[in-house]
């Protein structure tokens, strides 16, 4: 089942929160993070290099994004630098990268290979915010636990910024669509959000 | 600031005379508090003794135009780790007792009475007045009654219900600019010891006086104005701190499974995303709050914010990560709303929310309540800490107390004092700076603070492995020379990546205090605090076999990435190898 919604452009930020909980996307063979980021999620070249400052593949901090490659079943986290000590030693490349050299990501072409898969992708802050609209409009999967748990802590804040609803191609009534749908059967849903 | 009030509450009634800076000329902040404790406490002292002092010393800059200069520090010997404490706070007051023009107040002696005091500092002098109808207030009640004695252009330094029980943990508050008893020098039992002195609170009123002068005018102007476009312009400084808070860390701690997690058993909580900075900041603008304040003014970056509850109405100033995680994940608890109540109390009370959230979490591991019990912890704050019952006497007094008193074994502490929101495993330099920075466990101690543009060490290459012990050192020589100027530290990225945001921070300086510092001269100086400090501590007692970890953190592997502390006791006895 296909979910498409039609929102306003100021409830951007609401829907990026989901992209906090993690939502799953198809990768293509082996594509090193770079390429993801570049070919797949269609991400301009300056704003990987410029505003993500922070990458995490399956919790380990990423220094180069060159060389750690993607699998089935993994999980990406982008993020802006951050603040504190903390936000300057994960940060790729950065200065105090060694105080955190036993969790860092180490260079590793040795992926189980696979034609294709899915991995889990989760954006934080200004990433979040500032790519919710290509991401959500290239179309995400979510598991059904994941989304309940988001409407449990956004549903009345995400309503007024939708402005239309499709199932499956047919136009549905966008009150309590979320709670409703939630009660059916499913594991995960593909969405869709356009923002105008 | 030419000028130290000097208060004694020794003797038939206490008194206070007003002196020159004569040997503490020249320092602010951090460098003056511990130059003072090292000059003039007994190292052996009881830390609530009447030989023991507080010293409260605005920054170096505070007072002035400088943007982002009001930070404030708090020194002591330590009731929670029997070393020496610098305890570093927001809010109203460091700019205000710099307008006044007292490079410190220095608080000795010990009242014969059982009387508590309060002290109200104005441009026309000093009074002490002793008011027993303060006995017990919350901090949030005692404001009120202040603002309502003394009106509300004033900034407040007060103590809550623990400081008078002298409980370890207690903090002393510091108003915000809307007169709130919100921004805490937390850390190391500062409020037990103003409490020992039988100080309710300092009461503060600047009015009739200007901002201080630079010595050159022209250079300062141009510096804060570049300083300024600097922390404006830098991704962190300028949008993610105003955006989203210091809490933005909570999702990236747990990406990396460094957030400890049910008192550090594992580095993942399943609830991180309902109690990050960014749902909290959500929160707090659907609800009518804040999501961007500056905890006094002239702060530029504005991290904090106003969190109201579910009716809209004021709960609490936005929660630091630190507390967040403390009272949060560290519990079990990802229940945004309680946590923020928990915040309330803690401040109210007057107590370091980090300390608490650990004591509380050791509690748990204890089983005296289930991970995750949010109503168990909020009663174990409200009706037992702050009745100031035998249990909660035992969790006020810390982490360690109470892991002790229970019988627990995973209790994370260094030199008494409980670790904050990164755990040791996961990222081990900053381990190495909680291990042995003269504080105790500690984040801030060695804050990423830009030292290679400093010159602090020289340039060290960012992936070399071996690198943590050097970069632990660099950090804290200049975390101990920002934190005298008055700075946040929260200024630390802007400078780190942007040279001309760093140079425009020293120039600030030199064009205030009309002289020429280099870089070498800033790292000169955090040396200096350090070694006061080092010293002090080596004077009461403090050996190598304090400068360590908990033993559990170098067996227990901590999931998901299964490490175990891997410095050796070698390397960290090389941090102070300067
Ligand atoms: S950045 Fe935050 S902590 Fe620092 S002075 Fe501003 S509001 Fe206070």
């Amino acid at each position: 089942m296909k979910i498409h919604i039609i929102a306003a452009e100021s409830g951007i930020s609401f829907f990026s929160s989901l992209l906090n909980y993690g939502v799953t996307v198809k990768i293509y063979g082996n594509p090193s993070v770079k390429d993801f980021l570049l070919k797949d999620l269609k991400i301009k070249e300056d704003y990987i290099s410029d505003r993500i400052q922070t990458l995490f593949l399956n919790s380990k901090p990423i220094d180069n994004i060159n060389n750690a490659f993607l699998e089935n079943g993994a999980a990406l986290a982008l993020s802006a630098a951050m603040p504190g000590t903390a936000g300057a030693l994960f940060r790729k490349q950065g200065r105090y990268a060694a105080m955190r050299k036993q969790i860092t990501y180490t260079d590793n072409i040795d992926v189980k290979k696979n034609k294709k898969g899915e991995i889990i992708l989760k954006l934080f802050n200004m990433p979040a915010r500032e790519l919710a609209d290509i991401i959500f409009e290239s179309g995400v999967s979510i598991e059904k636990e994941t989304l309940s748990l988001f409407l449990k802590n956004y549903n009345k804040g995400l309503e007024p910024y939708i402005r239309s609803i499709y199932l499956d191609c047919k136009k549905k009534d966008k009150k309590n669509f979320f709670n409703k749908y939630l009660k059916s059967g499913f594991q995960a849903i593909n969405l869709k959000a356009t923002f105008s | 600031m030419d000028k130290i009030l000097r208060i004694n509450m020794s003797g038939e009634v206490p008194g206070f005379k007003i002196e020159d800076l004569g040997d503490y000329e020249g320092l602010g902040g951090r460098a003056l508090t511990s130059a003072v404790i090292y000059k003039e406490v007994p190292p052996l002292s009881h830390p609530l003794s009447a030989d023991n002092k507080l010293v409260i010393a605005p920054g170096l800059m505070s007072g002035s135009a400088a943007v982002i200069s009001g930070r404030l520090s708090v020194g002591c010997k330590s009731p929670l780790t029997g070393g020496i404490k610098e305890a570093n706070a927001g809010g109203q007051p460091s700019q205000m007792l710099g307008k006044l023009g007292y490079a410190a107040i220095i608080i000795e002696g010990k009242p014969k009475s059982n009387d508590l005091y309060k002290l109200f500092i104005n441009k026309d002098g000093v009074q002490m007045t002793a008011d027993k109808s303060l006995a017990m207030l919350g901090n949030y009640d005692l404001i009120d009654k202040m603002k309502e004695a003394y009106g509300d252009k004033i900034g407040c330094m007060s103590i809550g219900p623990a400081g008078e029980m002298k409980m370890s943990a207690a903090s002393i508050a510091c108003t915000d600019t809307e007169v709130r008893p919100t921004r805490h020098a937390g850390r190391g039992g500062v409020g037990a010891v103003m409490g020992s002195k039988g100080i309710k609170v300092i009461v503060i009123d600047d009015s009739g006086t200007s901002i201080r002068a630079p010595k050159d005018k022209e250079r300062f102007k141009n510096a804060n104005k570049i300083f300024a476009e600097g922390l404006k312009k830098h991704p962190v400084t300028g949008e993610g701190l105003p955006a989203f808070g210091t809490n933005v860390l909570t999702n990236i701690l747990n990406e990396a499974g460094g957030y400890p997690t049910n008192n550090f058993a594992f580095g993942q909580f399943k609830g991180a995303s309902k109690i990050s900075g960014e749902t909290m900041a959500e929160t707090e603008i659907a609800r009518g709050g804040l999501a961007t304040h500056g905890c006094h003014k002239g702060c530029v970056i504005k991290c904090s914010g106003i969190y109201n509850d579910k009716d809209g109405n004021y709960l609490t100033k936005q929660p630091e990560y630190e507390t967040v995680w403390a009272h949060g994940g560290n519990c079990g608890i990802d229940d945004m709303d309680v946590i923020a109540m928990l915040d309330r109390i803690d401040d109210d009370l007057g107590l370091d929310t980090i300390e608490m959230g650990a004591s509380i979490g050791v509690a748990m591991e204890a089983g005296l309540l289930q991970f995750g019990d949010a109503n168990g912890a909020i009663r174990l704050l409200k009706e037992e800490v702050g009745k100031g019952t035998p249990l909660g006497r035992i969790l006020g007094n810390g982490a360690a107390v109470t892991g002790k008193v229970f019988g627990v074994e995973r209790v994370p502490v260094v030199k008494g004092q409980a670790m904050p929101a990164y755990d040791p495993r996961a990222v081990q330099g900053v381990a190495v700076t909680y291990a042995t920075s003269p504080m105790g466990a500690d984040h801030t101690a060695g804050y990423a603070v830009g030292s290679n543009i400093m010159g602090v060490g020289g340039k060290t290459d960012p992936l070399k492995p071996d690198g943590q012990v050097e970069l632990s050192r660099n950090l804290q020589i200049a975390t101990a020379a920002l934190d005298s100027t008055g700075l946040c530290l929260f200024i630390a990225f802007a400078i780190l990546d942007q040279p001309e945001t760093f140079n425009a921070m020293v120039e600030l300086l030199n064009g205030f205090l009309g002289k020429d510092f280099t870089a070498d001269d800033v790292a000169e100086l955090g040396k200096s605090v350090l070694k006061n400090e080092r010293d002090f501590n080596a004077k009461a007692g403090f050996t190598s076999k304090h400068d360590r970890l908990p033993e559990y953190f170098k067996n227990e592997a901590f999931p998901p990435h299964n490490v175990t502390f891997a410095v050796t006791d070698e390397e960290l006895d090389q941090v102070f190898n300067w």
